[in-house]
């Protein structure tokens, strides 16, 4: 939970939407270009944000694709290799093992390309949540103002003081582990910063001339937060929510380590990862290698990917 | 003796760094006349905190071994699992078995210099039995057969009413209401320790604390402290204190049984036990010090025959084929690879007086086991050219109980194009969902009897038992227990009672455990020979390394 | 700003109201109870134990004796499965442990992390910099239940310099490792949040002036930048150290600390109601009160919020 909250800082910034605005708008007179067009310009510049996105994209063929060149299915039980796995179920090209067998004889290449697609649908989902919740509740909060806003931020900062790890661990030790169970889970904790963020922006997205024309001219309040309002505030939603991405993705790597993440047969980076570590000392180091190194250029691509975003939306950091 | 003994506590706080200790020029000969190291500490690793340490309380097997080395019942038992002497010296029974008569050692004394009366056996049963101490062992005491116990637990009888009685400070009589051959056998139980009355009376629940607590056992509570670790030191006014050899034992509570493995290599521990399937690898490097003994424990998957299970699992023969289509080889030597043994009855093959009937399947190969299970599947009419077939395993969380489960369902699918679903709970949830049928194809279960005679595997299959949780009723067995329990020779009946289990399938055994775990090899006196693997500290010592 | 922290503390209350509410849903909801155990036990001793601990009484008033005694006597009740001591007991004695190796942590985080970011930004695009930012998205991105068994292994096994868990009273070398293992990925997210912040410092206008005047780039960083640039890292500790003391679920499982993390995960599997809730109350109120003085360190840095 708190790892996705590092780049609050975007937060602190007075208002960088606004500036952007700004800076467009004195742009677009002179050269022409769009506020996307100059993101895209700046990102593509970053060297560390592009090698990012080329990694995010080959993972994602991988965990898409994957199982197409895996010799074995994910739940196959290899049970000549049962038991030998230190000297038997070894990565090798000739036995079809190309990341070896897990501790059940499983194989680790087929299952590290499910929990990969499991990986990155828990940070997907996660983020997607915040992005759709977050952002119409931070949004409707700020447009309206008032009592409304100070009632819909008192409740945000009620579920804030909750401690969500002990909560989830207690929903899912209770009404037992799905998959749904921990996407209420992480969706029930990712859009609260969220929301304090859209709110923030919408405070200063109120203001402006193009707001007050449509109010001027009787748009409904919804509308106004759906058309005028939302599309304003994706370029920081963007940012952040990349950055939501990879703490999901430990935030279920935690969880699965508690034994309380996704479960048999599924699987995900994080339990792979848990099952390497338990055989850390047993001769079989690939079985955490393979996952981990899955895990790790993930998390490194996503977050220079969402650092590069910033760099480019955000032209204070330049 | 007390300076020594002032000496070594101080030593042992600082146990992980032990092995430079303070150097003591004397000849100290253990039981066999080896010659002992200078640290006399043991210290090993229990997975979770104690949920009491009140022997009227004790509810787990790591509880239990504190109880037995912080209390003395009346009788021990030996490294190979027999009776012996403990506070009582010895017992005579009447002849209609009804009337037990223990007589007390009279240098029997507690830890604060009291001595231990038959009084203080007489207060504790009826407060173990006593529904305002609401233990959770409290079936213990009915299991026991004592006189009027039933009444008492049900809060009809006042506990004074309960059949034991002192009959002077040393002699102790109990009447039960069946002859129970085993009974001995029973008091070794920590739920039948004494307890210190005046102490209970003083402190309350706060008894059990360092420097509240007093026993009657070889040690005394030194030091607690949740989730991390509890210490114990000896107890010089125990009777037989000469021949303890130990000064301090620990106990560190480590949740992860490869950190506590990591931890045992780096030295910081005497004891640990082994994760699944590290056995091979480790008793090759460490010959002396893996080790893997039977377990009085049988490895099940219960099939649920009640309304709520599949249909098609109401039919014998297609348990049947379940039953042969696991390979129990790969399953042991595999999955487990610890020692285990296949199993194709309830009962544990090491059950004292007891013999596994003979059986074709067990002379069968896997290849011939498989293809009777084919056939046996296709007159059935499901799996690969019938009905399709969708099982679901459920099992308790643990990645041990998960591996067992994934290879059996493979079996199953590759064999006999039976498909599996896996389905795991958390143990408190698995337990509801089990004890109420609520699951519909097979669930995992683990049975480890109490005392070490074959009804306490074969008395859960009867119909009216509360770990029958396939559902299970057969009248024809009932009453083969009920014959056994006063016959003169039980195993025949034993062995009939077996037979139907075998032949009905009602649950699919899968291996008979093994205690695996690692032993410093400098610590000697370890009771390898007691299937129940009770062991005593006071029976421990450390030799000198060489 | 005295009625601020009034209201933000009546906001406190509720918020812990709703805490045991939705706790005690939770667990009335849940199949399985603290007693179930492998041999079911009789109907006749299930209610003996039931009665002792109020369980037969309706769910409403469980709930109203709970608050009651929890507001009161700030009486948390006995623990269902460890018998022998009460929940105050169990807090007692895990809560100092999770404390003193958290707030270590936040300390190792916060000196570390920040030194590794003013370095990175003064050399911004520079080996240094671009080996800090490396180092500390691997710390991020590696999970401490990697990292705990590897120090272990490390630490223990091979070098024999440490001890591989245990607490004994908090002796310095018991403290080490669970240290490291949890103030990794926090140093880390300081060491970025420093960066950039202090990058953002670097180009503003007064500092660029105060270069310009030709004070020395050292003075110009401890003396004008660093104060600004701390504020963001100010905000974020408030959730990093309540973010430390919920980690130390993971870090109490590895290390065998004995603290309230190591609790909560067997109370919760052993359902035991009574612990489960005395430690979400104990880090409920702690979110609480971590956040509110952040926010009132923030509010007394920088004079420009306001309320």
């Amino acid at each position: 939970m708190a790892q996705v909250r590092d780049n609050l800082d975007t937060q602190k910034h007075a208002t960088p939407q606004a500036d952007i605005m700004d800076l467009s708008g004195t742009d677009h007179e002179i050269k022409g270009r769009s506020l996307w067009a100059d993101a895209r310009t700046r990102f593509f510049r970053n060297r560390a944000a592009v090698l990012g996105l080329v990694v995010l994209i080959l993972v994602a063929l991988f965990a898409t694709f994957g199982g197409l060149i895996a010799q074995y299915e994910p739940q196959y039980v290899d049970f000549t290799l049962m038991g030998a796995n230190a000297y038997k179920g070894v990565p090798s090209i000739e036995t079809g093992h190309y990341f070896g067998t897990d501790v059940d004889g499983r194989d680790l290449f087929a299952r590290t390309v499910v929990g990969t697609r499991i990986s990155l649908l828990v940070g997907l989902v996660g983020a997607l949540v915040a992005v759709i919740v977050g952002t119409l509740y931070g949004a409707t909060a700020g447009y309206l103002g008032g009592k409304t806003d100070q009632i819909m931020m008192r409740f945000v900062d009620i579920l804030m003081s909750i401690p969500f790890m002990f909560v989830l661990i207690l929903m899912l030790v209770i009404f037992g582990r799905s998959i749904l169970m921990l996407f209420i889970g992480i969706g029930l904790i990712s859009w609260l910063d969220m929301a304090r963020i859209a709110r923030g922006q919408t405070l200063s997205i109120k203001g402006k001339e193009f707001v007050e024309a449509a109010v001027a001219t009787g748009v409904s309040p919804l509308r106004i937060i759906l058309r005028h309002v939302v599309p304003n505030l994706l370029g920081i939603v963007i940012v952040y929510a990349t950055l939501l991405v990879p703490g999901m993705i430990i935030f279920e790597s935690f969880i699965s380590y508690l034994g309380l993440g996704i479960q048999e047969p599924m699987t995900s980076l994080g339990a792979l990862i848990n099952g390497g570590t338990s055989q850390m000392n047993n001769g079989t180091l690939w079985m955490l290698l393979y996952p981990l190194f899955f895990f790790l250029i993930t998390l490194f691509a996503l977050f220079f990917v969402g650092d590069g975003l910033r760099d480019a939306l955000d032209p204070k950091d330049r | 003796m007390t300076l020594r003994r002032t000496l070594l506590s101080g030593t042992a706080a600082a146990l992980v760094a032990m092995a430079g200790s303070a150097a003591f020029a004397q000849d100290m000969a253990g039981p066999n006349g080896e010659q002992l190291a200078e640290n006399q500490t043991f210290t090993y690793r229990v997975l979770d905190e104690f949920p009491s340490i009140d022997p009227n309380l004790i509810e787990d097997v790591e509880g239990s071994a504190i109880g037995r080395n912080l209390f003395e019942g009346l009788m021990n038992q030996d490294s190979e699992g027999n009776v012996v002497p403990g506070v009582a010296t010895g017992y005579e029974v009447s002849d209609d078995g009804l009337t037990y008569t223990f007589n007390l050692r009279p240098e029997a004394m507690w830890s604060n210099g009291e001595p231990v009366t038959a009084q203080d056996f007489v207060y504790s049963w009826q407060r173990a039995a006593d529904p305002a101490t609401a233990s959770e062992y409290q079936w213990y005491m009915g299991l026991m057969a004592i006189e009027n116990v039933d009444a008492v637990m049900a809060g009809e009888m006042d506990p004074s009413e309960l059949g034991v009685t002192a009959v002077d400070d040393h002699t102790l009589e109990v009447r039960l209401t069946q002859a129970l051959p085993y009974f001995p056998q029973m008091v070794t139980h920590t739920t039948t320790f004494p307890v210190p009355q005046s102490v209970i009376e003083e402190h309350g629940d706060a008894w059990t604390q360092p420097g509240n607590m007093v026993g009657n056992g070889a040690y005394v509570l030194e030091e607690r402290v949740p989730q991390e670790r509890i210490v114990l030191t000896k107890n010089e006014n125990y009777w037989d204190a000469e021949n303890v050899y130990l000064d301090t034992v620990t106990a560190l509570i480590i949740n992860d049984e490869n950190q506590a493995l990591t931890r045992y290599l780096a030295g910081e521990l005497d004891q640990t036990d082994m994760p699944a399937g590290q056995f091979p690898r480790l008793s090759e490097e460490y010959p002396t010090e893996a080790i893997s003994v039977p377990n009085l424990c049988t490895y099940y998957y219960n099939v649920n025959l009640t309304d709520a299970g599949l249909p098609a699992l109401q039919e014998a023969s297609v348990r049947e084929a379940l039953s042969l289509a696991i390979d129990r080889d790969v399953i042991v030597d595999s999955v487990l690879a610890g020692g285990q043994v296949p199993a194709f009855s309830l009962t544990h093959w090491a059950t004292a007086g007891f013999e596994v009937p003979e059986s074709d399947v067990m002379s069968m190969t896997q290849e011939e086991r498989n293809a009777r299970a084919q056939e046996l599947m296709a007159e059935a009419g499901y799996g690969t050219d019938g009905e399709p077939l969708e099982i679901e395993i459920l099992y308790n969380t643990s990645d041990a109980h998960r591996s067992v489960a994934v290879a059996i369902g493979q079996m199953w699918q590759q064999t006999l194009g039976v498909t599996t679903t896996l389905a795991n709970q958390e143990w408190q949830t698995f337990l509801t969902t089990r004890g109420e049928k609520q699951y519909p194809g097979v669930a995992r279960a683990g049975w480890c009897a109490d005392y070490n005679e074959a009804s306490s595997f074969l008395d859960i299959m009867q119909s009216d038992s509360g770990y029958n949780d396939s559902g299970f009723a057969s009248e024809e067995y009932d009453s083969l227990m009920a014959e056994a329990r006063t016959a003169e020779d039980p195993l025949p009946l034993y062995q009939q009672a077996e037979e139907i289990i075998m032949a009905e399938h009602p649950i699919l055994p899968i291996y008979f455990y093994s205690t695996v775990f690692m032993l410093d090899d400098t610590i000697k006196g370890w009771p390898l020979e007691n299937a129940q693997d009770n062991w005593y500290a006071k029976d421990l010592y450390r030799v000198a390394g060489e | 700003m005295f009625s601020y922290i009034l209201r933000r503390l009546a906001v406190a209350v509720p918020t812990l109201l709703i805490l045991v509410v939705f706790s005690f849903v939770l667990m009335f909801a849940a199949p399985g109870g603290p007693f179930n155990s492998e041999r079911p036990l009789p109907p006749q001793i299930m209610q003996n134990i039931e009665a002792r601990y109020g369980l037969d009484q309706p769910y409403w008033k469980q709930m109203v004796d709970y608050v009651v005694n929890v507001v009161t006597r700030f009486d948390f009740g006995p623990s269902f499965q460890y018998r022998d001591r009460s929940v105050n007991d169990i807090i007692r004695q895990g809560f100092p442990v999770t404390l003193t190796y958290g707030l270590w942590s936040a300390l190792v985080a916060v000196i570390v992390g920040v030194a590794l970011g003013v370095v990175a930004a003064i050399r911004q695009n520079s080996w240094v910099d671009y080996s800090a930012v490396g180092i500390s998205i691997g710390a991020q991105a590696l999970p401490n239940f990697v990292m705990g068994p590897i120090l272990v292994l490390v630490f223990t096994l091979w070098l024999g310099w440490l001890p591989g868990g245990g607490w004994r009273g908090g002796q310095w070398e018991y403290v080490i490792l669970p240290v490291i293992a949890l103030s990794t990925s926090y140093m880390a997210s300081i060491a970025r949040i420093t960066r950039s912040s202090m990058l953002e410092v670097l180009n503003s206008n007064f500092i660029r002036t105060a270069m310009a005047k030709g004070l020395p780039m050292r003075r110009v960083i401890l003396r004008h930048a660093l104060k600004p640039a701390l504020l963001p890292v100010l905000s974020y500790l408030g959730p990093a150290i309540v973010g430390m003391i919920t980690g130390s679920v993971v870090v109490d499982v590895i290390f065998s600390t004995g603290g309230i993390g190591q609790f909560f995960v067997n109370s919760a599997f052993n359902r035991d109601y009574a612990v489960i809730m005395g430690i979400t109350i104990l880090v409920g109120a702690l979110t609480i009160g971590f956040n509110l003085l952040v926010d009132i360190l923030y509010a007394w840095i920088d004079p420009k919020i306001r309320y």
